[in-house]
């Protein structure tokens, strides 16, 4: 018995000595927690510049984020600090940040990664097989592409957060209520990436300075995007123009203006934010977003509503004569957010009849959308691909078949269908006498 | 050997799913992804078919000798010469499936939490833990199996059913992968996915109640199938067939998916816990059939002596393959390609001799 007592301790005595974990103990306090990860073209487009965004843990605890902007290695009053290095990879330019951080620069807690433009243009093949091999790179990540470098961008201090993770997470997540951008993550972009059925897209972030003072917009629902023209012909959609940072006091603001179009590894092209909502909507991961159209009874005066896809659109597709037929067939929902001519929709025929109106200016948009993506990137964002791969019966045949040239070529079909479900808490518009 | 311990059939169970189906947790759904591409599932499905016959012909074999277990057998049927040979060849089975499971789960421990930790103190520490198990014996290990298989499993299902978001239908297309010429090669070529369906042979006497011996084997493999198809299925409708034929540990990744706004996320340390014990209960089974694998080739009467010398074996050859990819190779497409022959070929072979020779067992009623 007592033997028996004796080994026992000396077995739990021998066994604590693994329970530290005396290989993998790292301290807290030795560890540099990357929140973001940038990554440019190195100079002279050799190698790559890497951009960490580190943080400084007292400061995002407590105090701090008020300056815009600055950092590049030295301290601000955000809970972070930005320091770049060129190297021929990565993971070497973070032995190489080592050398001046006194952290061991580590990815655990990094959410979001940022591209410069000009590296996603130029190809990311190499770059690919970095971000998923790496054990501390979760396919969790948020994938942004940054106009101008990444560097640059990430110097751009968010205003409400001083954890500038929560910040891109949060407004990412925001693509649920507007639609305006879409939510990528490193999964979905290394999905579409190697499913040879879809390309990838991911938000493009620009910076952006507020007009001084700010004052209110002249048209609400922004000028390109009223009466159902789309926005594709106005440009740049409504409200500051985006991508142009204020000149003189440097940018203040980032914002997402929409999503960056890639075919096979490069970037190729943009959609703006208006042209985002209608990408959404065809692949299916659109939820709602507030939207404008001119009254059909008085085309100066605009009724708002709240969109909803009430589920993900149904695809149908045949191929006859190696011709590739698409009908997608969305349905939605709308709530009328306001009605600024006081015609009184909320009669169940003029409901209808409103529905239809706004249908048909959405079929209109995506078309326009359509014809852009299609015709002129030739890249199937909307992951058409996935649904076409559904009809071959084995993978060498769909492999054979090459999508992504019978795309361009491939008649696509919208058909939408719109209730209005929902009014608001008023019945007919208030009646002025 | 006088069979002292008796197990329950559910214990029994359990610990077969267990051995059967520990492996969805490392390469297993990733090796069906490059199979089968989109049909990966279809493919486990089959061969869970064949096994299901091959193990008829173990169960035959039982059948008619209630109190012995598959050494025995061997021995009784064909005489102290073969039967210590086939013997033998059960021991290597268990050996080498134990040694090359055990590197492969010390490998995906330093992937996945213990990258600075070496391999050799992973596999120590971890055999130190087995060799216990296997010294408290096998009432013990099935007892233990029957206590956490529950829960494990139902940890598992939370983590596929949130796992679908992340995916669509449409990735498990097209339906036929490979082809259907190639989804029946790769069937019969890898039966040996269920081939840890032996330990049944050497548990079978313990169970006490002999009638539900069938149950135990077919019920176990049936629930391992529907595991093993459940996990593939749910790896390519996330990841897609391309994307999920390049992922080392799948369902590792699988989990790391997994986020519900900001509370739930960094599921995987709640996963760390389901597959450590999910593979410390299949090894303990493993070697368990090692240990007593060598100890009824060679009549030895208490199996226990012989637990440190073959855990050291084990230990030695677990080290042997130089990179973990070769170990992945050697284990999930060389020798799978013989291992069949050990748990349903022999026992084919011994129930042909039975049934020429109208062999028997005498007590049998």
């Amino acid at each position: 018995m007592m033997r028996r007592r004796l080994s026992i301790i000396l077995i739990l005595l021998w066994l604590s000595a693994f329970l530290g974990g005396c290989w993998d103990r790292r301290e807290l306090e030795s560890l540099g927690l990357v929140q973001a990860l940038g990554i440019d073209r190195g100079p002279g487009g050799k190698g790559i510049t890497v951009s960490t965004m580190i943080a400084i843990p007292p400061k995002i605890s407590s105090g701090g984020g008020q300056s815009g902007g600055s950092g590049g290695g030295g301290g601000t009053d955000s809970g972070v600090f930005i320091i770049s290095m060129d190297a021929p990879t990565i993971y070497e330019a973070f032995n190489r940040i080592n050398t001046v951080v006194n952290r061991e620069i580590t990815l655990m807690q990094t959410s979001a990664l940022f591209i410069g433009e000009d590296l996603a243009r130029s190809g990311l093949h190499k770059w690919v097989d970095t971000f998923v091999r790496y054990r501390e790179m979760r396919r969790t990540i948020l994938v942004f592409i940054c106009k101008g470098t990444a560097a640059q961008m990430m110097k751009v201090q968010p205003k409400l957060e001083k954890n500038p993770s929560e910040f891109f997470t949060d407004l990412s997540g925001l693509t649920s209520r507007t639609g305006m951008f879409p939510k990528t993550r490193l999964h979905d972009f290394m999905f579409s990436y190697e499913a040879y059925a879809q390309e990838e897209y991911a938000p493009i972030l620009a910076s952006y300075q507020p007009k001084e003072p700010v004052a209110p917009k002249p048209k609400p629902g922004g000028g390109g995007q009223s009466g159902g023209q789309g926005s594709s012909g106005g440009g740049q959609s409504g409200g500051g123009s985006p991508g142009s940072p204020g000149q003189g006091q440097g940018p203040s603001h980032i914002r997402i203006i929409g999503t960056a179009i890639f075919k096979k590894d490069k970037m190729i092209g943009t959609l703006d934010n208006y042209e985002s909502q209608v990408m959404l909507l065809l692949s299916g991961r659109f939820h709602e977003a507030m939207l404008s159209i001119a009254d059909p009874k008085h085309k100066k005066e605009l009724i708002a509503f709240r969109l909803f896809a009430s589920g993900a659109p149904q695809i149908i597709y045949e191929r006859r004569k190696n011709q590739d037929r698409l009908q997608v067939r969305l349905k939605l929902e709308a709530d009328i957010l306001s009605i600024q001519s006081g015609v009184n929709y909320t009669d169940p025929s003029k409901e209808r009849y409103l529905s239809k109106y706004i249908a048909a200016a959405l079929k209109r948009r995506i078309e326009k959308v359509l014809d852009k993506v299609q015709h002129q990137y030739q890249s199937d964002v909307f992951g058409f691909g996935n649904r076409v791969r559904a009809s071959f019966l084995t993978s060498s045949e769909w492999e054979r078949y090459n999508w992504p040239k019978h795309f361009p070529q491939a008649q696509i079909h919208t058909q939408v269908n719109l209730s209005i479900r929902r009014v608001g808490v008023q019945f007919a518009p208030p009646t002025l006498r | 050997m006088k069979h002292e311990t008796k197990i329950g059939h559910r214990e029994a169970l359990t610990l077969l799913v267990f051995i059967m189906s520990g492996k969805v947790f490392l390469q297993f759904p990733r090796d069906m992804a490059s199979l089968g591409d989109g049909s990966g599932w279809i493919i486990v499905i089959l061969t869970g078919i064949l096994a299901l016959v091959g193990f008829s012909f173990l169960y035959a074999l039982i059948r008619r000798f209630p109190s012995q277990d598959i050494i025995e057998i061997c021995q009784t049927l064909t005489g102290n010469f073969i039967g210590t040979g086939a013997g033998v060849l059960f021991f290597l089975f268990f050996l080498i499936t134990t040694s090359l499971f055990l590197r492969k789960f010390a490998e995906s421990f330093i992937l996945a939490i213990l990258p600075q930790t070496p391999i050799s103190v992973i596999t120590a520490v971890f055999l130190i833990l087995l060799m216990y198990g296997v010294f408290l014996g096998i009432e013990t290990l099935s007892r233990v199996a029957w206590l956490y298989g529950p829960y494990l499993l139902g940890t598992l299902i939370i983590i596929l059913v949130f796992s679908l978001p992340n995916g669509s239908v449409l990735s498990l297309t097209p339906v036929l992968g490979k082809g259907p010429g190639s989804i029946l090669k790769n069937s019969l070529t890898h039966v040996s996915m269920f081939s840890e369906i032996l330990l049944l042979g050497l548990i079978a006497p313990l169970i006490r109640d002999k009638k539900k011996i069938f149950g135990v084997g077919f019920y176990s493999m049936g629930i391992a199938i529907i595991i093993n198809t459940l996990v593939t299925m749910v790896v390519i409708f996330v990841f897609n067939y391309a994307g999920a034929s390049e992922i080392i540990f799948p369902i590792f990744q699988l989990t790391r998916l997994i986020t519900y706004g900001e509370f739930i996320q960094r599921v995987e340390s709640i996963f760390v816990f389901l597959w450590f014990f999910a593979a410390g209960i299949e090894l303990s089974g493993l070697f368990y059939g090692t240990v007593v694998g060598f100890a009824e080739t060679f009549r030895i009467r208490n199996y226990r002596p012989l637990i440190i010398p073959i855990a050291v074996i084990c230990f030695t050859i677990s080290l042997i393959p130089p990179s973990m990819t070769d170990t992945i190779i050697l284990n999930d497409f060389v020798l799978s390609k013989i291992y069949w022959t050990i748990p349903f070929g022999i026992p084919f072979l011994l129930w042909l001799v039975a049934l020429i020779f109208n062999k028997k067992e005498q007590t049998t009623e």
